[in-house]
């Protein structure tokens, strides 16, 4: 329970002397341990909150660390794609360089 | 003085009261509370589960990457089959609040022209597909121009850097990412891999965010392809064919380049040819088929290899074996006549594959049964061209649609029909049985499957290598392969390979000439089919080409083989160049 008054002894009470002490029992009364439930409840629960918030927020970063490197991998293959079509024979055949070549004509061997 | 008067007894009774009354009050709503939970939270735990999982929770597929298919390069590996981000940009005119400035910023990005945008936005469609296959680049683009109701959908194709090099080997993927034709088909199921799927809860947006419920099964990607293509051959193999189709006015044609010593194709094609990147253009899809697979047709002459092998594989006759050459046979009521000049000569086993005598095949075939078309001789044949060279089954290799080819079982059959199929004529044959049977003469005697994957590599980089595969060793025997042989090395002189001979080398071919099958029975008068086949060098030939050519117009007595003899000297001198082969000493 609360705080309660009490009167001390008669042996002590003086004369026109209010002799009163509030003294705690060592108890709290439901109001209060309510409110310290409550208290304790909320304050775990922001914890609670606090860590899905960051949890959340991380796994945001985590996509769009991955966005960036999906977008990285289709950079890559798109490059991939346009070497393999710059390496091309019919592209080396048609370029410049190799239009300005001459025929090899009649090859022969030397003994090995 | 102020008195302090002590509190009366009811008084203080009342306070309490109170706060008890209080208290308990607050008791009783956190009692509700918790009652609302335990129920909320316990007794209807599966039902709010199911719906957080559904509202929330969304399952995605994770697309499994197709495997890339490469060709050899010498020792190096080439791209052939790539795959290339697309997008699809679709609009939601309802969504769209400004449709000019809306076709003015897409107009010059989708290559569509402004009018015709407006009018398309204009319409009264909820889902309006703008442009498909549109690059990445551009994709990206129009994504940051951030118009309201416009947006991209991912999807992802085969792009051939090599344009239709080798499209017959490799076919393509339809629209429904299935494998049509050539290996894209054959081997589908180790290229295209399995999907994955991840089970993630999403945000208001849909968009997936990592909790430790997230499961997520990983795709397994498709296994890459290396083909034992080489692309130079096989790029100069199609140039090569594509000439000689033309030059000669012929309706289509098919070459087949191999290596007799493991069976590995280095170069398949066929002319007409299509680019497998704009496959859905073709109205004909016959020209989709990889003919060297799947068209089994009468040969013809370059058949009297196989036959003149048998006879001479059980002694029935010798390169030196004579026999007198009338130009013509009667059997069952029929003639048979030698193309050429009408003679009556005595001629050798070397002559009749040199000069290709139909007479000739058939005096070998006869030898096979002591003395005529009996029987054994029947029985013999067929048992070399089905046991041996295994002609009238497929081949395995890994193409789709293969075809067995015909060989007519001797019970029962008529002498005639054994007589023609001596000479290539009642039988039918793929360019790929030829040219694998061709192969196991070149190597002496072993008949490898051919083959064209040379290895599969799997996401995780483990490679598998397709080893060679002996089908059957001394399939004839090593003087059987030195007697045809020299009796093929004459066709290079004396016979319709002249063309093609080379100085210093050692060739080895024999031609073909085959009327064409009407379907209902009886030949086509004014359709031919010309092939050749051969080698190069006496001591391990490092491979064996095959040229077919379908109806050419030719002048004079030309007959068709002379079509395809230009094709195949250009390719075996092309050969002994990039091989570097050295001529004899």
């Amino acid at each position: 329970m609360g705080n309660t008054a009490s009167y001390s002894s008669a042996r002590n009470i003086r004369r026109s002397q209010n002799r009163i002490r509030f003294q705690s029992d060592g108890s709290y009364g439901p109001v209060t341990r309510t409110l310290l439930i409550v208290m304790l409840i909320g304050t775990l629960g922001l914890m609670y909150l606090t860590q899905i918030t960051k949890t959340s927020a991380y796994g945001y970063q985590i996509n769009g660390l991955e966005e960036k490197r999906e977008e990285l991998l289709d950079e890559n293959e798109s490059l991939r794609v346009e070497t393999a079509r710059l390496q091309s024979i019919e592209r080396v055949r048609n370029s410049e360089y190799a239009q300005s070549l001459t025929d090899e004509g009649e090859v022969s061997f030397a003994d090995r | 003085m102020r008195q302090i008067r002590p509190q009366s007894k009811d008084h203080s009774a009342n306070k309490f009261a109170r706060l008890n009354v209080i208290g308990w009050s607050f008791c009783f709503v956190a009692a509700l509370v918790v009652a609302r939970l335990f129920y909320v939270q316990v007794i209807r735990h599966g039902y709010y589960e199911q719906l957080a999982a559904t509202t929330h929770n969304k399952k995605f597929e994770i697309p499994a990457r197709r495997g890339e298919i490469l060709a050899r390069d010498g020792n190096q590996t080439v791209p052939l089959v790539l795959n290339e981000k697309v997008y699809t940009i679709f609009a939601d005119p309802k969504y769209i609040t400004n449709d000019d400035f809306a076709a003015e910023k897409l107009s010059p990005i989708i290559d569509i022209s402004e009018s015709k945008l407006k009018k398309q936005l204009a319409a009264d469609n909820s889902y309006l597909v703008l442009k498909k296959q549109v690059n990445s680049k551009d994709a990206k683009t129009i994504d940051k121009l951030n118009l309201k109701g416009v947006g991209s959908i991912e999807n992802s194709r085969r792009t051939y850097p090599e344009g239709s090099l080798a499209s017959h080997v490799l076919g393509f993927v339809n629209t429904e990412g299935k494998g049509q034709y050539g290996v894209e088909q054959a081997l589908n199921k180790e290229i295209e891999g399995k999907a994955g799927q991840l089970n993630g809860a999403t945000d208001v947006r849909g968009i997936p965010i990592a909790t430790e419920d997230s499961i997520a099964e990983p795709a397994k990607d498709g296994d890459d392809l290396v083909l034992t293509i080489d692309r130079s051959i096989q790029t100069q193999a199609e140039f090569f064919l594509k000439k000689g189709v033309k030059d000669t006015n012929a309706d289509s044609g098919s070459i087949i380049v191999m290596d007799p010593n493991n069976g590995d194709v280095r170069a398949m094609a066929n002319y007409p040819t299509y680019n497998p990147a704009k496959y859905t253009s073709q109205k004909d899809v016959s020209i989709f088929k990889n003919n060297i697979i799947t068209d089994a047709y009468e040969p013809g002459s370059v058949v009297k290899v196989f036959t003149m092998s048998a006879a001479l594989d059980k002694g029935a006759v010798k390169p030196s074996t004579t026999y007198l050459d009338y130009s013509k046979r009667k059997i069952d009521g029929y003639t048979i006549r030698n193309t050429g000049p009408v003679v009556t000569k005595e001629r050798t086993m070397t002559e009749v594959i040199a000069r290709s005598a139909n007479t000739g095949t058939i005096f070998a075939l006869e030898q096979l049964g002591g003395g005529s078309i009996n029987d054994k001789a029947k029985e013999t044949l067929y048992g070399y061209f089905t046991d041996r060279f295994r002609f009238g089954e497929i081949t395995g290799i890994q193409q789709t649609g293969e075809s067995t080819g015909f060989v007519l079982k001797p019970a029962g059959a008529p002498d005639i029909n054994y007589a023609n199929m001596s000479f290539g004529q009642g039988v039918s044959m793929s360019m790929i049985q030829l040219t694998a049977a061709l192969s196991s003469i070149a190597n002496e005697g072993k008949y490898y499957q051919p083959n064209l994957v040379d290895e599969l590599v799997s996401q995780d980089d483990k490679v598998t290598i397709t080893e060679p595969h002996l089908v059957a060793d001394n399939i004839i025997k090593p003087q059987t392969v030195t007697d045809i042989k020299k009796m093929m090395a004459r066709v290079m002189v004396e016979g319709t390979g002249y063309i093609a001979a080379r100085d210093g080398y050692d060739i080895y071919g024999k031609s073909g000439t085959a009327e064409v099958a009407k379907p209902e029975g009886g030949y086509y008068g004014d359709r031919e089919i010309g092939s050749f086949f051969g080698f190069t060098s006496d001591k391990d030939p490092q491979y064996v080409i095959m040229v077919r050519v379908n109806n050419p117009k030719l002048s004079g007595d030309s007959v068709a083989s002379s079509a395809a003899v230009p094709i195949f000297r250009d390719m075996n001198n092309w050969l002994i160049d990039y091989y570097g082969i050295n001529p004899r000493k």
